[in-house]
């Protein structure tokens, strides 16, 4: 169980983030849905132990997060792969203490789930932008964290590009059910992946709508639930809906 | 593909010899109507027979040795000690501060002005030679490798944070292998300098070496000598930069470049700001 209790953060005296709290269960995916400049970015990084917090504290099963920790796997909005090593060699860039023979069984392993095991050999700059996302995913997975941090991993491919790594990202979640927080401005991305939309709004970001999104998998697009939930999220996005400070915790069936 | 791909090369290459040889034919011409006197513009003949005699009496290689050994031993020294401090300035910002002033300083120094200072110091003989040309070799090398330091990705240094790296991992496992195009690029200008410098010391005083030669012919009046020592340099500091560049080549496989675009696939997809 993934535990934030009203986190703050401060940049140089600006606020980012005011009194953010929610809990995330084991296996959930949930997702961060804000505004830009709402602090969605720092949020998944403080929560990720890569920067701390002004005030309050994340918990992981009941233990503060200090600090990167190998039970968090974080995927950054590029795949920052390393020039250098070939795919395989960045797939196990975080491995440490293993056998090179055991390295490589991870490896293979890793990149079968993200269905790039042909490409174990090739350059980065060999591969497209969503391959190379791809290998950002295996190399995240390699370690087997029990939660999987991604911070807008999409943002930057195509749209087709973008609606298979979802596909992949939700099967390799059926495969073991790592609990999922991850950030986007891409309403329809929240719908089809999230078990729960936390929307982050304002400067500082405060949490405004904490929605349940209890619908089957696999979800159509085109599915009218989907739809009266992404109105309502755009309304609170673009500020049409009167603003109510206070939180909404919506339980739409 | 491959075979076309050379076989432009080579026409390329070709072309690039016509101009080389006319002039050479003109000017082997001009030799043998005495248009201008040979004791002023050799021939190229009695360039290539100067050579042949300096190698079959054997000075030939004894000059290349001492001028090579010079430029090898300059270029270790003064690699060693810009990679030391280009690490040192690159990667701590103290020691940035304190040193990179102070180096920058000596940049502007025109380094033969040292020369008078090394011999009175180190006297004629090979130290002062060795210093000069660890000098040339040192600047390149250090404002090289402290600007790959700092240019390193930060986003690839946080991936490394994310794996809780030591500071000892960070170095080896990123900031190395993230330098080491620039670092390259460095130790080639490095080279290059110490092949100047070389010929600067070893015109300033001494006894054997390729510098030597070319004062010795002039003072003697032999400019087939000063012709000879001139292409020897040129082919040694070229064959000494292939290597390198060879070398570089192996390391950097992997580099996104464009002299390295024989890929199939390409991340062409600009990185989007939300």
């Amino acid at each position: 169980m993934l535990e934030i209790q009203n986190l703050s953060k401060r940049f140089d005296g600006a606020a980012a983030l005011n009194g953010i709290g929610f809990t995330v269960e084991d296996g959930e995916i949930v997702a961060i849905l804000g505004t830009s400049g709402a602090g969605k970015s720092t949020l998944l990084r403080i929560v990720g132990g890569i920067e701390p917090a002004s005030t309050g504290c994340v918990l992981l099963d009941g233990k503060p997060v200090t600090g990167p920790s190998e039970k968090l796997g974080f995927v950054f909005q590029e795949p920052r792969l390393m020039p250098w090593l070939d795919v395989r060699e960045n797939v196990t860039f975080g491995l440490s203490g293993l056998k090179k023979s055991e390295r490589w069984a991870r490896a293979e392993a890793a990149l079968e789930r993200v269905g790039l095991a042909d490409s174990a050999r090739s350059w980065p700059r060999q591969l497209s932008g969503g391959m190379a996302q791809r290998v950002a995913i295996a190399r995240a997975l390699v370690t087997r964290p029990s939660v999987l941090l991604l911070d807008e991993p999409f943002s930057a491919l195509d749209a087709f590009t973008r609606l298979s790594l979802q596909e992949h990202l939700l099967e390799i979640w059926r495969d073991d059910r790592p609990t999922m927080l991850f950030v986007t401005h891409d309403i329809d991305e929240a719908l089809m992946l999230a078990d729960r939309v936390i929307m982050l709004l304002g400067r500082p970001g405060e949490v405004r709508r904490d929605q349940r999104i209890e619908l089957a998998r696999p979800r159509r697009r085109g599915d009218p639930r989907l739809a009266h939930w992404r109105e309502r999220m755009f309304d609170d996005l673009s500020g049409v809906a009167p603003s109510r400070p206070e939180l909404i915790v919506a339980n739409a069936r | 593909m491959i075979r076309r791909a050379s076989a432009a090369a080579l026409r390329q290459g070709a072309l690039g010899l016509v101009i080389p040889l006319i002039l050479l034919a003109g000017w082997e011409t001009i030799g043998w109507f005495r248009l201008v006197r040979p004791t002023l513009l050799p021939p190229p003949s009695a360039v290539v027979a100067t050579l042949v005699d300096l190698a079959r009496r054997g000075e030939l290689w004894e000059h290349v040795e001492i001028t090579l050994l010079r430029v090898v031993a300059g270029f270790l020294i003064g690699t060693a000690a810009g990679t030391l401090f280009g690490a040192l300035t690159g990667y701590s910002r103290l020691w940035r501060q304190l040193l990179d002033p102070l180096l920058q300083g000596l940049r502007s120094i025109p380094s033969i002005a040292w020369v008078p200072l090394f011999v009175l110091w180190l006297g004629i003989f090979e130290a002062a030679k060795v210093t000069l040309i660890a000098i040339g070799v040192f600047f390149p090398v250090y404002l090289n490798l402290m600007a790959g330091i700092q240019d390193v990705d930060r986003r690839l240094v946080e991936v490394g944070r994310v794996y809780r790296f030591s500071a000892l991992t960070l170095v080896r496992r990123i900031l190395v292998p993230a330098t080491l195009p620039a670092y390259l690029t460095g130790l080639r200008g490095g080279l290059g300098l110490g092949w100047m410098f070389v010929v600067a010391a070893e015109i300033m005083g001494a006894s054997q070496g390729l510098g030597f030669l070319l004062v010795d012919g002039q003072q003697t009046g032999r400019p087939a000598t000063i012709i000879a020592a001139i292409i020897l340099f040129a082919g040694l500091g070229k064959l000494t930069d292939l290597a390198l560049a060879a070398l570089g080549r192996r390391a950097l496989a992997w580099q996104d470049s464009f002299g390295n675009s024989d890929v199939h696939a390409r991340n062409s997809e600009p990185v989007q700001a939300l």
